[in-house]
């Protein structure tokens, strides 16, 4: 028996089939003519008058032959039609009528010695009968082969059947039916009611305990069986099972399995020892799954961790509380859990403040490893040097020196670093690379500025470092950020950009500096809506009060 | 399924090889209609086709009506025993020249 679901696929796989069956009968070659003719033909028909192809609709062909006449049935659980009441068309009397088609019918019809409709159990039931002529030799002196015992000789050396007599198996098999299955056909799905435990003889099936054709499946090959279960404990099917290339399959119905098969103390054995066998398969499968999302959840745990150290790294408002002179915060927004970004902020004595922003390459833990090795390197150095014109040229070329030493990852960062004097209000600063930081007078308008602009950090080692120094005083406002702010994507190919930050800078008059960071990351996520951030976000606003 | 033309006599010869059975159509009906399309008047060689079921009946006549819009004729040749009970079960015999020999074929045009 040749079973496949509704579709085109379908009359394709009936001739292919039929052609390779018949072909072991040594049938007459007209006899095999007809045959195929009708059943192409019936095949046409279902697949034209069926419905919507349909990977769960089912469709049967099945040939028995005994001594002089074959039997062609093909059974389909489409909606009832009697193909046979299609009436026989006039002789047609034009091209154009012959084109109309309704020719399928009628060749069956001519070509067939019988054939009957009927619906029954919600299945249409065709069954054509040939009377067969005497079978021909061929001259390759092939023998017509009974189809039957020698398909079901090979059953009995499967697993399940391993040291059972022979004898005591023919019996018990022969009247079963065997099935070629159309390749990737849904054989059960979960829920389904089952009443037959099929046996593979060849090709292989695929069983889905979750998704049919997602994720993790158990491979069974030939000699294991599906369907057992549910026929031992009488529930509905709980998987599904996909047929692979070029499955055929012995179905054995409940009752021969549970009365007479496992009647037989050997196969019983054979059965349990298989379904161990399989028990053990699905326990390894489920031990895998369940390691991997337990390595999973642990490091998904650490990650967590690793950013509550990170965040605590970073200074945390109220900046320099109770300062008349300054209002000041910072803030850092990670795309994954730890980020690469940093900001940092303090005095290096009464009057010069240490301001920096920082962008590591890439994301996630790598570069938060990097961030926290040049966040504590520049703390470390800051207090090194004497604070003359040319401390925060030096600052970086040690930060560089440093990072470059022992770098095998190949890593670097842009960084934006200066001092501010609070009674010259001037702010000298080297730019590494990095986004152009803006300021605004008293007036409230802002403006980019950075130049001169010096390489990455990180990189080359034995580089100095350029400086540039600009007017910041009362009534001023700095806003120093990383490019995950300017370059924030919304998902439609746009970029956040500069002169929108401007803007949104520009509309924020007399803004303290927690709401002009607000403003910003509102502004960012805004733009970026649904689009997942795509690098870590951080803003760092100074402003210095008016006296 | 193979399609092969010879345009070289005075009507050009499509020769069929093959089954049409639905794959046999859908493999050939392309390079078929192509070459019966190129000209008026046409024999179709079905010498080497040893199966025929309605499909391949359709893509002929699809292709009989083509010649005849272009004011041509097609003629079918050579079918073997089972496929001509084919084509007068269709009646397809009573309305586009079935013959036997190339040379009957060639003595209609």
């Amino acid at each position: 028996m040749l079973l496949g679901p509704l579709g085109p696929g379908w009359v394709d796989d009936t001739g292919r089939w039929l052609q390779a069956i018949l072909a072991e009968f040594g049938l007459a070659p007209d006899d095999r003519y007809r045959i195929e003719l009708c059943a192409e033909e019936l095949a046409t028909n279902v697949v034209k008058y069926g419905g919507a192809p349909c990977a769960t609709q089912r469709i049967e062909l099945d040939v028995l032959v005994e001594s002089d006449r074959l039997r062609l049935t093909q059974v389909d659980s489409c909606a009832p039609f009697d193909p046979l009441s299609v009436a026989t068309p006039p002789a047609a009397d034009s091209l154009e009528a012959l084109q109309e088609g309704g020719q399928g019918i009628h060749l069956v019809r001519s070509f067939s010695d019988g054939c009957t409709y009927e619906h029954h159990d919600g299945r249409n039931r065709v069954e054509l009968v040939f009377d067969l002529a005497p079978p021909v030799l061929e001259p390759a002196g092939a023998q017509p082969v009974a189809a039957g015992p020698r398909n079901r000789g090979r059953a009995s050396a499967v697993k399940i059947f391993e040291g059972v007599p022979f004898a005591a198996l023919e019996p018990v098999l022969e009247p079963l039916t065997l099935l070629d299955i159309a390749d990737e056909m849904v054989l059960l799905k979960p829920g389904d009611a089952n009443h037959s435990v099929l046996l593979i003889l060849g090709g292989e099936l695929r069983i889905y305990l979750d998704q049919p054709g997602q994720g993790d499946f158990i491979e069974t090959s030939v000699g294991d069986c599906v369907g057992e279960m549910s026929v031992i404990d009488a529930r509905p099917v709980s998987a599904y099972v996909i047929a692979s290339k070029g499955s055929r399959l012995l179905s054995i119905d409940e009752d021969t399995f549970l009365n007479r098969l496992m009647a037989i103390p050997r196969v019983s054995r054979n059965l349990m020892s298989a379904m161990s066998e399989r028990m053990r398969r699905s326990d390894r499968l489920t031990i895998q799954r369940m390691r991997r999302l337990m390595e999973m959840e642990q490091a998904r745990r650490e990650l967590q961790y690793a950013r509550t150290i990170q965040e605590s790294q970073l200074p945390r408002a109220p900046l320099f509380a109770g300062d008349a002179r300054l209002d000041c915060v910072g803030r850092m927004c990670a795309a994954r859990e730890v980020g690469g970004d940093f900001y940092d902020t303090f005095f290096l004595d009464a009057r010069h403040l240490f301001v920096v922003v920082a962008d590591v390459c890439g994301k996630g833990l790598p570069a938060a490893l990097f961030m926290v090795r040049a966040m504590a390197v520049l703390r470390a150095q800051s207090g090194h040097q004497g604070l003359t014109d040319g401390y925060i040229g030096h600052l970086v070329a040690s930060l560089n020196e440093d990072l470059c030493a022992y770098n095998s990852a190949q890593q670097f960062l842009t960084a934006f670093c200066g001092v501010l004097d609070l009674e010259t209000n001037r702010l000298r600063y080297v730019n590494a690379g990095h986004n152009p930081p803006a300021v605004a007078g008293p007036d409230g308008v802002f403006r980019y500025f950075g130049e001169p602009i010096n390489p990455l950090v990180g990189m080359v080692p034995g580089l100095t470092f350029r400086t540039g120094e600009i007017e910041f005083g009362a009534g001023g406002t700095l806003v120093l950020y990383t490019d995950g702010v300017t370059e924030a994507e919304n998902g439609r190919g746009g970029m956040f950009g500069e002169d929108r930050l401007l803007a949104c800078l520009d509309a924020t008059m007399n803004a303290t500096a927690e709401q002009l960071v607000d403003a910003v990351f509102d502004e960012v996520r805004q733009f970026a809506a649904a689009a997942e951030p795509s690098d870590d976000i951080t803003a760092l606003v100074v402003r210095r009060l008016p006296r | 399924m193979k399609v092969s033309v010879d345009p070289s006599k005075t009507v050009r010869r499509i020769a069929l090889e093959g089954r049409l059975d639905a794959a046999g159509v859908q493999a050939a009906e392309a390079d078929f209609k192509a070459a019966v399309d190129a000209g008026p008047n046409v024999i179709v060689d079905l010498s080497k086709v040893p199966f025929i079921a309605s499909l391949g009946i359709r893509m002929l006549v699809a292709s009989s009506q083509a010649q005849a819009k272009i004011g041509g004729k097609l003629v079918l040749v050579g079918p073997d025993e089972m496929t001509m009970r084919v084509l007068k079960t269709t009646g397809i015999d009573q309305l586009l020249p079935v013959r036997s020999s190339l040379d009957q074929a060639l003595a209609l045009f």
